[in-house]
């Protein structure tokens, strides 16, 4: 009843323009705040709040939308978490979780009894850039609060599309709603990246999400069992980066005497930078290639990252030989892999490390180990060709482990340091988070082929 | 037949001698006594030693001011340290007279065989001159200065290769110094040149072997077992320097110094062995890979194809997953948080 009547008042207040915009954000709030929650996770034991987040009622049983990290606790430890929502106005309930995203990072859960009688409609067609949208949400547990910004498209460098939003969100507002002018929700709070850079992701995500979960429950197996789908989540994501990254046309760059990989695809940002000090008689150049955003699996497990980096390493005229394999041994004794995992999610790496040479021009395939540099060096020389012909050799190692809890994927981890020149050396390293062996196997030979030495 | 009196001193070595054939003797401070003791807690004339007519000598305290004790016998254990006034001399008596202890012993006892010179003994004589302990510490700290030198790729600083000398010289006579100060007190013997070039001698050779380790390592990719080896050097080079060091500066039998110099340091490294191995099948987030870089002329081994290599690597993914509690832990809690809420609702 009073609906029409406020929005009546709000239109009119939005024609006097700079006094009217917060005005109409008063409006906005108290419009939907009966759709927003704040959802607590609630560690059993203690009986107190282990995590908050905020999350959204998207339709009139009760359905409620959140992200997948505030609510991955209570996924992977039913045992020890409980969800419960708390809304606006006080009203606290249980929730139950009916299905998740873990690629985008979304969970639907579901209100037990009563459901709240407001929800928000979902966008069908994304904003236009520089567009005001508003992110509601409860941040640091200080009350539901909204905050204003602008749309700014798909966020590059990553293999994960998150909008880019002009707006601070903080802790405790992740998994909150971004609504646009008519209110309806284009994205859902992710991620931030401070001062006012931060992450939603897309609502058709979500869509997405809702169309699944309603087609596997109609399919009626009751409740459905999450760890079949995030294997098959996990698994439909690698292929689909392996697929991207095998189909574009790897540029190489040169770095020192060699040809290295540069950027692959848009999904992946390379840096650079050189430590080239007078006082310092080794100059080494570092190139590092990453997609930017990683999939969360728990607090301490991430995965469906490609990393690679590349060092050249020279030492000057006068340096002794063993000098730079002292400093070069320093320098390269802290490889990681660009994933953080933990006991419970994988075994231990399985090495195996060898030295092992292939031709100095070209592809290290042995069918492909071209005798006639010609060709393939005509195109990209790197600056320092010096016309070397001995094989590179090289002290290579290559590095699995398994998921314990998803046995078809591994993180592999390869690192090659060449050893056969005096003062200079370069190295290779790629790291694979959440892949399959076909999919890591053919990232690897495509990846040890590319590398090019003059 | 005679007596024998022994004055000795707090390291059980003989001060003075005395012969005693006649039928008396009188032992104490004043200058008429065949047996002189020089201490201020004993009388002019302390106590006698009378051989009676069974051809026994019998020690009587002649009315002294602090008395006498007997404190052991060195052949009867069975002697328990007691103040006496008259006793019968048992050969290895020994009486505390004021502060100083005199043993008594008869000439017919028997002595043990002399111990050959042990064939160490040449080797410490031949260490103890001062040119070879310099040389052996100059190698050390010119050792040490070349290591540091390769350590590091920035211009060498004067100050810095002061450190590193005093560091690796100061290290060494600080050893030398403490066992010698223990060799003088228990033995007044010190041979601090021993001790400083057996000192240097380990130091020596121990930077030999890591060195040949980390080629062993580099070649051989043996950063596993790299601690262990460390300390199986170390399990060989401490019992022996503990032997040498024992030898030299402590009176210690021999069967005694070889146990202890063995199991005292083993102990330690057994400990450290046990946390080392312990370690092993532990969880780490980093491949464990050798990182030992060296140039291909330290290379021993045949390198292989990048492309046989990249071809074997398909076995790497062979990894047994143990049957995770996880998983039947997982089947449980289901049952659990089924239950849960019925539970909450009443």
């Amino acid at each position: 009843m009073l609906k029409p009547f406020t929005g009546l008042i709000a239109l009119l207040l939005l024609a006097c323009a700079s006094v009217a915009l917060p005005q109409s954000y008063e409006q906005l709030y108290s419009d939907y705040r009966g759709s927003l929650y704040q959802i607590r996770l609630i560690e059993l034991s203690s009986n107190s709040k282990a995590g908050l987040g905020s999350g959204f009622q998207i339709s009139t049983d009760g359905l409620i939308a959140t992200n997948y990290h505030v609510v991955s606790e209570a996924v992977h430890h039913p045992e020890k978490y409980a969800l419960k929502y708390l809304s606006v106005d006080g009203k606290e309930g249980e929730l139950e979780l009916l299905d998740v995203d873990v690629i985008n990072d979304l969970a639907i859960l579901r209100q037990k009894g009563q459901p709240g009688g407001d929800f928000l409609r979902l966008a069908s067609k994304s904003p236009s850039k520089g567009e005001t949208i508003v992110s509601m949400g409860n941040p640091l547990d200080l009350g539901m609060t909204i905050v204003p910004g602008t749309y700014n498209g798909i966020a590059s460098g990553s293999f994960y599309d998150r909008i880019h939003f002009s707006g601070s969100i903080n802790p405790g507002m992740s998994g909150g709603p971004v609504i646009n002018r008519n209110g309806q929700v284009v994205g859902i709070n992710v991620a931030t990246a401070g001062n006012q850079i931060s992450f939603l992701v897309p609502v058709n995500k979500l869509v997405a999400l809702l169309l699944d979960y309603k087609k596997e429950a109609s399919a009626g197996n009751g409740a459905l069992e999450l760890q079949p789908i995030i294997n098959r989540q996990l698994h439909q994501n690698q292929q689909r980066i392996i697929d991207q990254v095998l189909a574009a046309d790897w540029q190489l760059r040169p770095l020192g005497d060699a040809l290295v990989v540069g950027e692959i695809s848009a999904s992946i940002q390379c840096w650079g930078n050189s430590t080239d000090d007078e006082d310092e008689p080794i100059t080494q150049v570092a190139k590092g290639c990453t997609g930017q955003d990683v999939v969360y699996l728990s607090e301490e497990f991430d995965t469906g990252r490609v990393e690679y980096e590349f060092f050249w390493l020279e030492g000057d005229e006068e340096l002794r030989s063993s000098r730079f394999y002292a400093a070069y041994e320093e320098n390269m004794s802290g490889f990681f892999p660009g994933n953080s995992a933990g006991e419970d999610d994988v075994t231990n790496f399985n090495c195996k490390q060898q030295f092992t040479r292939h031709p100095r021009d070209g592809s290290g395939k042995a069918n492909g180990a071209s005798d006639d540099p010609a060709e393939a060096s005509e195109a990209q020389k790197p600056p320092k060709a010096n016309g070397n012909r001995d094989p590179v050799i090289a002290r290579t190692s290559y590095c699995v482990r398994r998921y314990k809890n998803f046995p078809d994927l591994y993180d592999v981890f390869y690192v090659s340091l060449t050893v056969d020149q005096e003062k200079r050396a370069l190295v290779s390293h790629f790291t694979l988070s959440g892949f399959t062996q076909e999919s890591a196997t053919a990232f690897t030979e495509k990846f040890t082929s590319e590398i090019q030495w003059h | 037949m005679a007596l024998i009196i022994e004055e000795i001193n707090r390291a059980h070595r003989v001060g003075a001698r005395y012969r005693m054939d006649g039928e008396r003797a009188t032992i104490g401070r004043c200058y008429d006594n065949a047996v002189m003791v020089e201490d201020p807690h004993a009388d002019a004339v302390h106590a006698e030693v009378v051989r009676d007519e069974d051809g026994c000598y019998v020690l009587r305290d002649l009315d002294s001011l602090n008395g006498m004790r007997l404190m052991r016998n060195f052949r009867d254990k069975s002697v328990k340290p007691t103040n006496i006034r008259e006793h019968q001399i048992e050969s290895g008596d020994e009486v505390q007279i004021g502060k100083s202890r005199l043993r008594f012993i008869d000439t017919e006892m028997s002595v043990p065989p002399a111990i050959p010179l042990h064939s160490a003994e040449t080797v410490f004589d031949r260490l103890a001159t001062p040119l070879v302990a310099t040389v052996l510490c100059a190698l050390v700290a010119g050792l040490s200065l070349w290591l540091a030198y390769l350590g590091s790729t920035g211009e060498f600083e004067w100050t810095g290769a002061v450190e590193v000398l005093t560091d690796a010289v100061i290290g060494l006579l600080i050893y030398a110094a403490a066992w010698a100060f223990i060799g003088k007190v228990v033995k007044h013997e010190s041979h601090f040149l021993a001790h400083l070039s057996i000192a240097a001698s380990a130091a020596l050779i121990y930077a030999a072997w890591q060195w040949f380790v980390s080629l062993l390592n580099f070649n051989f990719t043996l950063h596993q077992v790299l601690p262990l080896l460390n300390i199986l050097a170390l399990a060989i080079l401490i019992p022996v320097m503990l032997w040498c060091a024992a030898y030299l500066a402590l009176n210690v039998a021999p069967h005694w110094r070889l146990v202890a110099s063995i199991l005292l340091p083993w102990s330690f490294l057994g400990f450290a062995a046990a946390v080392e191995i312990g370690r092993m099948g532990e969880f780490t987030g980093a491949p464990e890979v050798s990182k030992e870089l060296k140039s291909k002329d330290f290379l021993w081994r045949q390198p292989e194809p990048l492309d046989e290599f990249l071809a074997s690597t398909p076995a790497l993914f062979d990894i047994a997953i143990e049957e995770s509690k996880g998983k039947k832990e997982k089947s449980a809690k289901r049952a659990t948080s089924d239950s849960d809420p019925d539970i909450q609702g009443e």
